[in-house]
Parts: C-alpha cells; sequence; structure tokens
C-alpha cells in the first residue's frame, strides 16, 4: 500500500472510531492531521531502512555498518574512528559512493564520524601457462607473454575490511583484544 | 589511538549465506545458474523457451527477480513452469543472498534437476553479490552495443557463459559478432559463447544441449 493510501485508511479508521457514540462524536481536524503525520513519519523510517538496500554502494555501506556494530558489541565500549577498506579494481564499488552511502546512514548514529580509509587495489593476475605474475591494464585479461586467457585473478576482486583505528581514550580495553 | 587488524569481507553475511545455498543445492544434486543481463536483452524470454522445449526432460525450478511486478514470473508459469518462486526488490538493483534463501524456503525442490535464478536488469550491481550459484549466465542481445563486455568487465569475467541473444535483428543492427566475440574474450577468455534467437529459435539447440551436459549426472 501507497503512503499515501496507508494515510487515508489511517484517516478513515480513525473517522470511524470518533464517530463512534462512545467515543465522542466526530473527529477533529487536528486529529485526523496528527494521524497523518504520525504515520508518515513511520512509514519514511521503514522506507528509508529498505533504501539502504536499493544501490549496491548503499549495501555494502550497510554491510560496513553492521560489522562495526559486532566488532563494538565484541569488544566492549570504545571508540572506533576509522575503519580500512581495500576495494578491488573489479568489484564496481565507487569510493565516492560508498563514503557518501556510510555517511547518509551514520549520521546522528553511534557511527557518525567513523571514517572510510579506502585503497584501492588495482587487478593482477598469474598465468596458468607460463606462471608469470602481471597486472591487468585497459581490462586486458591475457598474459602479456605468452597470450594466454587463462590466467588467475590475484587481486582487484576483494573487498575486504583490513582494521579498524580505535581511540583507546574512551571506554574498555580494546587494545589488548589486537 | 591503535590500529587494529581485522580480516573481514565487506559482503562477509551475503557470502556466508550463499554459501549455504550452494552447499543445500550440490546435495541434493540440483544445478542453479544466476541469469543476468541489462533490463530487455531477453532474460525471461530465454526462460520461456527453454521451459517449454527443456521443462519435460529436465525439471526445473525458477526464482524471477524484478523491481517491481510479478509479470516474469506469470509469464514464466504461463510458459509451463509449475515452481517458480518471484521476487520483487522494490527498487533495490540486484538479488542478494538472504533473498534466494527466504525464496527457496518456499519452493518445493524434490525431483528438480535445475535451479534458474533471473536476477534484476542490470550489469553492474549483481556482479558483486554471490547468490549460491554454480556459474553466472550473462545475456547481451544484438540491440545493444558490442563493446557491452568492456563497459561492464566486472560482470562478463565473473560469467561463464555469455549469450547472444536476438541474432534474428543482426541485419537490422550495427552489431557486430565477431566485435562481441572479440570483446568479451579480451575480458574473460573461458567463456563460453552461444548465439541465438529466443524469436526464431535459431541456435537455441546449442544451449539446450549445453543445459543437458550439466544437468547430466558425472
Amino acid at each position: 500500500m501507497t503512503l499515501h493510501g496507508l494515510a487515508e485508511k489511517a484517516n478513515a479508521d480513525l473517522v470511524r472510531s470518533r464517530t463512534r457514540p462512545e467515543c465522542g462524536g466526530a473527529p477533529r481536524k487536528k486529529d485526523v492531521f496528527y494521524v497523518v503525520r504520525r504515520l508518515s513519519r513511520r512509514r519514511l523510517r521503514g522506507a528509508r531502512k529498505r533504501e539502504v538496500h536499493k544501490v549496491h554502494e548503499l549495501s555494502a555501506a550497510q554491510a560496513i555498518v553492521d560489522f562495526l556494530q559486532r566488532e563494538n558489541s565484541r569488544r566492549g565500549r570504545c571508540r572506533i574512528r576509522a575503519v580500512g577498506l581495500r576495494i578491488g579494481e573489479l568489484t564496481d564499488l565507487v569510493p565516492e559512493a560508498l563514503q557518501f552511502g556510510f555517511e547518509v546512514i551514520t549520521r546522528g548514529g553511534p557511527f557518525d564520524g567513523v571514517r572510510l580509509e579506502i585503497e584501492a587495489v588495482p587487478l593482477e593476475a598469474r598465468c596458468s601457462a607460463c606462471a608469470r605474475s602481471f597486472g591487468i591494464n585497459d581490462y586486458i585479461f591475457a598474459c602479456p607473454d605468452c597470450g594466454s586467457g587463462k590466467i588467475e585473478i590475484l587481486k582487484g576482486q576483494e573487498m575486504d575490511i583490513g582494521y579498524i583505528e580505535i581511540d583507546d581514550s574512551v571506554g574498555g580495553s580494546p587494545a589488548t583484544t589486537s | 589511538m591503535s590500529k587494529v587488524t581485522v580480516q573481514e569481507k565487506v559482503l562477509s553475511e551475503n557470502d556466508r549465506l550463499a554459501a549455504g545455498i550452494r552447499a543445500r543445492l550440490k546435495a541434493r544434486g540440483i544445478a542453479s545458474l544466476n541469469l543476468v543481463s541489462s533490463p530487455g536483452a531477453g532474460k525471461t524470454s530465454l526462460l520461456e523457451r527453454t521451459i517449454r522445449s527443456l521443462g519435460g526432460e529436465i525439471p526445473m525450478a525458477l526464482i524471477a527477480g524484478d523491481v517491481q511486478t510479478e509479470n516474469d514470473a506469470d509469464r514464466l508459469k504461463a510458459a509451463g513452469a509449475r515452481m517458480v518462486r518471484p521476487i520483487v526488490t522494490g527498487g533495490a538493483c540486484h538479488l542478494d543472498a538472504r533473498m534466494v534463501e527466504r525464496a527457496l524456503a518456499e519452493l518445493s525442490l524434490d525431483g528438480y534437476r535445475l535451479l534458474f535464478i533471473e536476477n534484476v536488469g542490470n550489469l553492474v550491481c549483481p556482479s558483486s553479490y554471490d547468490l549460491g550459484e554454480d556459474m553466472k549466465v550473462v545475456l547481451v542481445s544484438t540491440t545493444e552495443g558490442d563493446d557491452k563486455p568492456l563497459k561492464y568487465p566486472g560482470m562478463f569475467r565473473r560469467s561463464s557463459v555469455m549469450i547472444v541473444n536476438k541474432t534474428d535483428l543482426l541485419a537490422h543492427c550495427d552489431f557486430n559478432l565477431d566485435r562481441v566475440r572479440a570483446n568479451a574474450l579480451r575480458i574473460n577468455g573461458q567463456l563460453e559463447i552461444i548465439e541465438l534467437s529466443c524469436r526464431t529459435g535459431e541456435g537455441l539447440e546449442r544451449w539446450y544441449d549445453w543445459l543437458r551436459r550439466l544437468v547430466r549426472p558425472t
């Protein structure tokens, strides 16, 4: 049901309840608006939560927030200042979009202000035919020596969390857990 | 300040669920394919054809993902598929392992040999999400550019098969078959390439043979 439809239904329910004799007659306009507003906010909160899955950078940002929550509860009360990420060239993940998505979904919450330190990882491969290791430029996935297309990708596909930076001066005893 | 080293994948939760799905399907002897393409390349048409021609021979279950509507799932049912589950992502640009797991929970897979997961039409986002499939099959059509593999290397690199659909329109388009083959092989030298037309049926037999080999018990 659309937001509009939900608000309308809520209004109709309210009107019905208000017009029942035991509820004291017709609804006041103020009450109707109140329900619409309250419902809208609730719906919007829900929508924002679902929104997180819409763009893949936002899903990734949400996964990082989930990770931070796990780390926080595992390490006790500590203050995470930064997260180090390694993002491969072949992941189609745009660092700026990831940064932006992370800022949006952490705003006002416990991870507001946590820095994302993103290291872009270029593509590297090894030739399965002649065993040579090489960097892949311009997305040419072939051995520059023997020309074979049978290659194994060594780096450039990762979406890894490499480290977190913790402020030792706040809460817990995180330094001992490393 | 202290730096603590961690070893975790950003999408570890998705990967964990996908590994579970893969193990369960494998244990039941069900091959699974994740079908990806840009919108309108012909994923649903290919599945309709496949169901009609091969459904009696290879029992297949299908999960049809769409941003909105269950139209694709309805089309697959109309084509004769008995076990179809739609996933409406409500705006999300890709399927993830959690959605597939939920859909699988509502499918009864006894006796089925093959599972098709029709992804959302998108060549970017679905490439990062493992759904627990055996392999990805990517479709391009002749009404698109033949440089699609170069524009979306992540997807073509991670796919095992490339299907070129709408070959009946080749005469009317600037799409060049040799060029798309060369572009695709530059990104992925081991890509199996199958050219076909879901409209005329040309080339479909090769696709069916490939599927027969896939589900043949080893």
